[in-house]
């Protein structure tokens, strides 16, 4: 069960808008190696986990992950916050705009929509995590790739907490493969004798 | 800052230890120093986020005081607002 806090985890306060800056952000919302897919991801994979120490992590960093969702779609919406025509028209944001106006919806920058295939839950502990693992660095160099292209620090900065962010996840997601390291070989072994 | 900006600063701080925290709980869950550190840090968000809600409005929808007689949850703003 989810309940909602009346805030981001981190502040997001820009002032000046940049649709064409909103067009690239707009893959860690909806695009493949994003915010939503990763929350689906983790979300989708921690019901068939055996042990509670990796259904937990899952479950906690599937929700941090709605959470940094939501600040990525302020980032959106606050870039492209009472946009004119010649401003939607001279930035590339119009074939956007025609579908969506300034609205929220889930695509990557080049303009695939939001898909299931963007992710697996393999219902193996080893393969799962090692998704995760692989999900994590490819959220990381999405953001490498952001921070590259963005001037405003007023954008730099919630991008740079969100980087942070996926570099701790990797970090945890590397420790529960370690731990059950020994406890599945010892079950493997076990299973091989009979 | 006003004291509303600096309680919301405030709060956003320990909420943020507190997610991090729990992570770190979640692969090391026998860690004494960090299940204290919780306890700490969990206690101070619980009247934080009281507090805030007495004074500024509800941050949560079990904090929503109806003292003055409307549903204070949809009259303060939405945090991708810039009044937020």
């Amino acid at each position: 069960m989810w309940n909602y806090e009346k805030k981001l985890q981190y502040p997001v306060k820009i002032t000046k808008t940049n649709p064409a800056m909103a067009k690239l952000i707009i893959s860690q919302f909806g695009g493949p190696d994003g915010e939503l897919a990763a929350s689906m991801r983790y979300l989708s994979q921690r019901y068939t986990m055996p042990y509670r120490q990796v259904a937990g992590l899952l479950t906690d960093i599937g929700t941090e992950e709605l959470a940094h969702m939501e600040i990525v779609s302020s980032i959106i919406y606050q870039l492209t916050k009472d946009l004119t025509p010649e401003e939607v028209e001279a930035s590339g944001f119009a074939p956007y705009y025609i579908d969506h106006t300034t609205a929220l919806w889930p695509q990557a920058a080049g303009g695939t929509p939001f898909s299931a295939t963007f992710f697996q839950s393999k219902g193996d502990v080893i393969t799962d995590l090692t998704e995760d693992l692989a999900a994590e660095q490819k959220a990381r160099t999405t953001y490498d790739n952001i921070l590259r292209l963005v001037k405003d620090p007023d954008i730099a900065d919630p991008i740079r907490f969100l980087r942070a962010r996926e570099v701790v996840h990797f970090q945890r997601f590397g420790e529960a493969i370690r731990t059950l390291g020994s406890t599945l070989e010892l079950a493997i072994y076990k299973a091989l004798r009979n | 800052m006003s004291e509303q900006e600096k309680l919301l600063y405030y709060i956003h701080q320990v909420c943020f230890v507190l997610d991090d925290i729990v992570l770190y709980l979640d692969t090391h869950p026998t860690d004494e120093r960090a299940l204290k550190y919780y306890e700490h840090y969990n206690r101070i968000k619980m009247e934080a986020i009281h507090d805030y809600s007495m004074y500024f409005g509800p941050l949560t929808d079990d904090h929503v005081n109806v003292e003055n007689n409307v549903w204070e949850w949809i009259v303060t703003p939405f945090p991708w607002e810039m009044e937020a």
